[in-house]
């Protein structure tokens, strides 16, 4: 019985630290090959049409990479280095070589993020606030992306039913209206972008600073142990 | 007064009347502020909830949050407040070793010299 309660605790463990879809051990192994510890932010690639959303959304970042257990290099103090190194953009500070991250900041892996939409857009009298963005993890050592994913956020404004006669088909389009100027005007896109961020890191296997971290690796030991002896 | 500059005075007096339980819950939006309006009293504002996260983890016998006591230190160095930053970045230290390279280069910059003093620079602006 308490064996069972066991195994039954160390899965409740490994569902709350890798999710609950199903486990790819070999994945996971491949992840911690590098051993990533610590990550640095590099400053954001923006396609979208609003020109600071790449600023605000460094702040959005740093908690929820160290609430997966990371030590998140502070993105105001590595933002400042880069200027001082005279890269104050994108651009540049993509072009540098992830070894030279490792080198000069002591990063394991570097967050690339791309923002794909941070956009309002209407339709008739509706309207919608979308935030995408792709993110990609990579070995500074090796340079490979060992992690990536793809997040999307949207609020849309909601439509009133219909009401009968003339008279209130006027109301009900008047109301969508209002309602298609409020959401516009009072979503604020930094809560969408927390939102995929939580999303997106959620699929981020642990670091070490994470409470799941020691058991998921004596699982991912125990699996490769197994599957050793199967080979045999 | 701007939105952001009157909820950096309302973040003040909060952490002063001890109304904020976890700092922590509210580090983005600090640094959201900050960022979207750079002044003394946002920067002012942030550094407050920086240093009470710190007290409120040390307090508990945790380690602070990554990075919050170099950011800590940083922070103190723009607010004029240097010998206090050098011990925040000892902080840092002790608490992550992995974060000796970041510390050095933040020392250096707060020592007004180069943060990465091999770094090519290939990148740096010229003065004609």
């Amino acid at each position: 019985m308490i064996r069972r309660l066991i195994a039954l605790s160390s899965v409740l463990v490994i569902i709350s630290t890798v999710g609950c879809g199903s486990v790819d051990y070999a994945d996971m192994e491949n992840y911690y090959r590098g051993a990533p510890r610590s990550v640095v932010v590099l400053p954001v690639r923006n396609e979208s049409t609003e020109a600071e959303a790449g600023r605000f959304f460094l702040s959005t970042v740093a908690k929820p990479l160290a609430n997966r257990g990371y030590y998140v290099l502070p993105v105001e103090v590595t933002s400042t280095i880069f200027a001082q190194e005279g890269i104050l953009d994108e651009g540049l500070a993509w072009e540098v070589e992830p070894g030279r991250l490792a080198e000069y900041f002591g990063a394991d892996a570097a967050l690339y993020v791309t923002i794909r939409e941070w956009d309002t857009s209407y339709l008739v009298i509706t309207s919608s606030v979308t935030v995408a963005i792709d993110y990609r993890l990579v070995d500074c050592r090796t340079g490979s992306t060992i992690w990536e994913r793809h997040a999307r956020q949207t609020v849309s404004s909601r439509s009133h039913g219909a009401q009968p006669g003339l008279a209130g088909l006027v109301v009900v389009l008047v109301a969508n209206a209002i309602d298609a100027a409020v959401t516009a005007a009072a979503t604020d896109y930094v809560p969408l972008a927390s939102k995929a961020n939580h999303d997106a890191f959620g699929k981020l296997p642990p670091g070490i600073y994470h409470p799941g971290y020691s058991e998921l690796q004596e699982t991912i030991a125990t699996w490769r142990a197994r599957q050793n002896a199967q080979g045999e | 007064m701007t939105r952001h500059v009157a909820w950096s005075l309302a973040l003040t007096g909060l952490l002063a009347a001890g109304c904020v339980s976890d700092p922590w819950t509210i580090y983005d939006s600090s640094l959201y502020t900050t960022l979207r309006e750079p002044s003394p009293e946002t920067y002012a504002a942030h550094l407050d909830l920086l240093l009470l996260l710190v007290d409120r983890r040390e307090a508990q016998g945790q380690a602070p949050p990554p990075g919050i006591c170099a950011e800590s230190a940083f922070y103190l160095h723009r607010a004029g407040r240097t010998s206090e930053a050098s011990a925040y970045l000892a902080r840092e230290k002790r608490y992550y070793p992995e974060s000796g390279l970041v510390v050095a280069a933040l020392g250096r910059l707060i020592a007004g010299e180069r943060a990465i003093p091999n770094g090519d620079g290939e990148h740096e602006e010229k003065t004609p």
